[in-house]
């Protein structure tokens, strides 16, 4: 029985070989492994032959690369030259895919940064956020929320072995001294000593372990070390910080590195929290009392979650009763949307899956138009690859190489798309309000993305010409002098230029119903002002010398009213100025059941009706006549319905502790965002709790009258200097996240049938010179110019307004989603609905209609004299 | 005449050599006998594969064996191409060469 080389080996050779001499070179293979095995034994014979294997691989491999490399510059010279000589048609593919791979791949980035928010700590895997679920305010639902109690963090230490260390943090905002100067800092936080030691947030000098130990101790990071200490060692200086009437002076025990912007919150100095407890008491920390601090827990590895949380649970209602505890890993913090009582805004997930959605369908726009456009060019190069099969091309050579013309347009395109992306990074950057840098994404991962984004792109565009082109017969088209005829393409390319408008006009509407909510929220009546109100903290010595400070302003007849309050109607949560949720014990005169009611608070002064223009709509409201009104209550409507209380006028209700009567029902006006319902609100007079000046400005000289405010505030309060917000700024700010969005989807959809419309406008130009003769017969039968430009638009027509029908839907379903997250949001109407479609049917004929008019004008007899 | 690159040069002069015995195994035995160095299968074939698409060689199928694995043989000749290359490379190494013979005795006697 004869011996036979390794199968394996042999199997491998036979793929590597090239196909034209195979069987010959195995044979001579098997001949000298014959030869071996006469000479030694089998074992050795066997060794040789992968020998063999493995020294000639490379060689044959380059053998056969070399010739394809010699095809493949045939190709490349061919695709140059074909792009020269079509220069329309390149320039439309060039610029589509271009503008498609800008999208994707800033997208990736913009992705890429998301995901990249809190993942720098040592210990990210294992840190978690304690997230409380307390009833909703308003009654129905629950709500979690990231504020806990200042005992909580001791409290799961102490229980749990699994908690490894656990630290508070708590937000405030104050002046702090810049030489003799106060300057507003709205990033200071006091925490735990632990939180260096958690967090790898790097220090320049001290030591993360002891540098929060003492009270009075401070880390601020390089730029506040710079900004308030310029060259000068920061190290061992006092740091004065003034905050809610208290003092503080501090002393620096370490410099941090600058908080990367890619944290789910920032901070400019790190406080010890004793010294907070040290000024308020320690009567202001317990179960009972402020719910002010986010608790975070370093747990240990591969622990149940599920289990822990029923067990944290249990420990917090022992003290707080039908509140839970959830855990929220550090890592999905950012991408886990807002709860309430966030430090920073936080993305959501369905943000970034809208995006890269739309992004994918920019591409898909772009490759639409190059199979359409390449079809029909490669119609008129139909000679080309006739002589190609004549000469010997085989099909697979016929896919090779209108699939190296695909790429070779990608990557040209790629490139530009790279140039144009480092062009825009900046304007991209203050438009998504974040800041990605090029330096700092994974260049592993990028390379990775865009590589296999060209790929798939090559593939995309590349594949149906491929397919659809290769196989036809040369003889035809040589012989009859006539191109390959597009009959068995038409209905494709027609649905793929259906697709492009689908996506361009639901887009277009999208855009239009986000615009139109945004007017609609910003110029709702929301039941107060907002123009030319200006606030600010009030701080230093003006509490005390508020009144005369009121009288001083009122003197001025610009100065319409003075106003103070702990909060300013409209503003955001997480920011300074609010609505304090007011839990605890609520009791008021006939009083139904014992459900919890959760009522929004706001102390205020008597003039803050007027200054805020408010409504009532039964009593009166706060007044200087009536002394017991230190005690007494306004409610707002909705606060009446939630309480179900019958004429509530008098009756007699007790906060916390604090009784009086309900004097008075204000008139329900927007103090949140329009996201969320007008909720139950109760206003108070609390002197403890004024936080705020409110000055409402007559709208004549506005620049004088606050030259005037500053003036005086600086008279009164030397060391403080005067920082003021309007109003109306700060609720259009509430607004960012659908101004972004409103403007993101005004580029997205502009360039969207940007490309589309260049891709009809090729499509228009090559049908307009194929049916040149046609028209020009026409023409001479007697058509009308206008006849012919209805024959040639029609089609176009037709697609386009199918394409309406697909989209209405989905935009619908879309808006239909996105608009839920609004308590307050418009119609939609149908009108939007069919001024995009034939916005888009306007644009498309305008786009073609150079085309078919240049057509629909021509002499026939150019068009037709040399037949 | 392009240039041959020195394994061409060898390959294409054994094929002449070897006469209607040219294929691969004893081309690779007739080189490694004359160079002294181990020639492997691919190293022959492809030189051998280029001269035949430049032309230079022609090849007949020959007969199938079992000692083959059932492969047939694959035979080359020179072509009136390649016997013309093969002359000038000889017009070529001797003009040359000429004037500077002896190199072998000389480097041996040093």
């Amino acid at each position: 029985m004869q011996k036979k080389p390794p199968q394996i080996a042999a199997s491998i050779l036979r793929w590597i070989l090239p196909p034209k001499d195979r069987d010959y070179l195995l044979g001579d293979y098997e001949e000298s492994f014959q030869s071996k095995l006469e000479e030694k034994s089998a074992s050795s014979a066997s060794l040789w032959y992968w020998g063999q294997l493995i020294q000639t691989a490379p060689e044959y491999l380059f053998e056969s690369l070399y010739w394809r490399l010699i095809m493949l510059k045939n190709y490349l010279k061919t695709a140059f030259r074909n792009m020269h000589r079509a220069k329309l048609y390149s320039f439309i593919n060039l610029i589509g895919l271009m503008i498609g791979f800008a999208c994707c791949i800033l997208t990736f980035f913009y992705i890429q940064y998301e995901l990249s928010y809190d993942k720098y700590h040592k210990n990210t895997k294992y840190i978690y956020r304690i997230l409380e679920e307390h009833p909703a305010h308003g009654g129905q639902g629950t709500q979690l929320s990231n504020s806990n109690y200042y005992p909580l963090a001791d409290a799961l230490k102490d229980n749990f072995p699994e908690v490894i260390k656990a630290a508070r943090i708590m937000r405030i905002s104050g002046f702090a001294n810049q030489k003799g100067h106060f300057i507003s800092e709205n990033d200071f936080f006091f925490t735990d000593p632990e939180f260096l030691e958690m967090f790898s947030f790097p220090l320049i000098t001290g030591d993360s372990k002891t540098a929060l130990k003492e009270p009075y101790s401070v880390v601020i990071t390089q730029e506040m070390a710079e900004k308030y200490f310029g060259r000068e060692n920061p190290t061992g200086q006092t740091f004065s910080f003034k905050e809610g009437g208290r003092d503080y002076d501090l002393k620096i025990t370490g410099v941090l590195k600058n908080i990367p912007k890619n944290s789910h919150f920032t901070f400019d100095f790190l406080a010890s929290l004793d010294t907070f407890i040290g000024k308020l008491g320690e009567k202001a920390f317990s179960w009972k009392s402020n719910d002010w601090f986010v608790t975070y827990a370093h747990l240990k590895n591969n622990i149940d979650l599920k289990e822990l949380e029923k067990k944290f649970t249990a420990l917090y209602q022992t003290h707080v009763k039908d509140e839970r505890i959830h855990l929220q890993p550090l890592t999905s913090i950012h991408l886990g949307g807002n709860y309430a009582a966030e430090i920073e805004t936080n993305t959501t997930r369905r943000y970034i899956f809208l995006f890269s959605t739309i992004s994918v369908f920019m591409m898909f726009i772009a490759c639409f138009n190059y199979i359409n456009l390449s079809i029909a060019r490669y119609a008129k190069r139909s000679k080309e690859i006739g002589i190609r099969k004549v000469i010997g091309a085989g099909k697979k050579d016929l896919i090779r190489q209108i699939i190296c013309e695909s790429f070779l347009f990608s990557f040209i395109s790629l490139i530009a798309s790279i140039l144009l992306i480092m062009l825009f990074l900046p304007e991209f950057n203050s438009l998504i309000n974040r800041e990605i840098d090029l330096r700092h994404l994974n260049p592993g991962i990028l390379a990775i993305g865009v590589f296999v984004l060209i790929i798939i792109v090559t593939a995309v565009s590349g594949s149906y010409p491929a397919l659809s082109l290769s196989s036809f017969n040369p003889v035809k088209v040589l012989k009859s002098h006539q191109n390959i005829s597009l009959k068995r393409f038409g209905v494709f390319g027609n649905i793929l230029v259906t697709l492009q408008f689908t996506v361009s006009i639901a887009l277009i509407i999208c855009t239009l119903f986000v615009y139109k909510q945004l007017q609609y929220v910003q110029k709702k009546q929301l039941g107060t002002d907002k123009e030319h109100i200006i606030y600010y903290m009030m701080r230093g010595t003006l509490p005390d010398q508020y009144e005369s400070f009121n009288n001083e302003l009122k003197k001025n007849a610009n100065i319409l009213n003075v106003s103070t309050s702990s909060g300013i109607p409209m503003s955001v949560s997480s920011g300074p100025p609010m609505a304090y949720p007011i839990g605890g014990h609520l009791d008021w005169e006939g009083k139904k059941s014992d459900d919890r009611i959760n009522l929004y608070g706001y102390s205020v002064d008597c003039e803050y009706l007027k200054t805020f223009n408010l409504e009532m709509s039964e009593g009166r409201f706060f007044s200087k006549e009536y002394a017991s009104d230190r005690f007494n209550f306004v409610l707002n409507e909705a606060a009446i319905k939630a309480m179900d209380i019958q004429s509530p006028i008098g009756k007699v209700f007790n906060m916390r502790g604090k009784k009086g009567q309900i004097v008075g029902i204000v008139k329900d006006f927007h103090y949140q965002s329009l996201h969320e319902k007008i909720e139950p609100l109760i206003l108070h007079i609390e002197p403890w709790w004024y936080r705020f000046i409110i000055i409402k400005l007559k709208s004549e000289n506005l620049f004088e009258t606050i030259e005037f405010v500053k003036k005086t505030h600086s008279e009164f309060n030397p060391y403080f200097r005067f920082e003021y917000t309007f109003l109306d700024d700060h609720i259009e700010q509430f607004y960012r996240a659908e101004q972004v969005l409103s403007t993101v989807f005004y580029y997205f959809s502009s360039l969207a049938i940007f490309i589309a419309c260049l891709g009809i406008f090729g499509l228009a130009a090559y049908a307009a010179e194929n049916r040149r003769k046609e028209i020009g017969i026409r023409k001479v039968l007697g058509a009308s110019v206008p006849g012919i430009i209805i024959l040639l638009s029609k089609g176009y027509t037709r697609w386009i307004l199918a394409a309406n029908f697909i989209s209405w839907p989905i935009a619908y379903y879309a808006m239909h989603k996105w608009l839920q997250s609004f308590a307050y949001r418009v119609d939609l109407g149908i009108k939007i609905f069919i001024l995009s479609g034939l916005a888009a049917v306007c644009i498309a004929l305008l786009t073609v209609g150079y085309q078919t008019i240049k057509a629909a004008t021509a002499n026939p007899v150019d068009s037709l004299r040399y037949e | 005449m392009k240039y041959l690159t020195r394994q061409e040069e060898l390959v294409l002069l054994s094929v002449f050599r070897l006469k209607d015995n040219a294929y691969l195994i004893s081309l690779q035995d007739h080189l490694n006998h004359f160079t002294g160095k181990d020639w492997s299968i691919s190293s022959v074939y492809i030189p051998l594969n280029r001269l035949e698409k430049n032309g230079y060689l022609k090849t007949t199928i020959g007969e199938v064996t079992e000692k083959r694995g059932g492969k047939a043989i694959k035979y080359y000749q020179v072509t009136k191409t390649g016997l013309k290359a093969l002359a000038e490379l000889e017009a070529i190494n001797e003009t040359m060469w000429s004037g500077v013979k002896g190199l072998v005795e000389k480097l041996e006697s040093s």
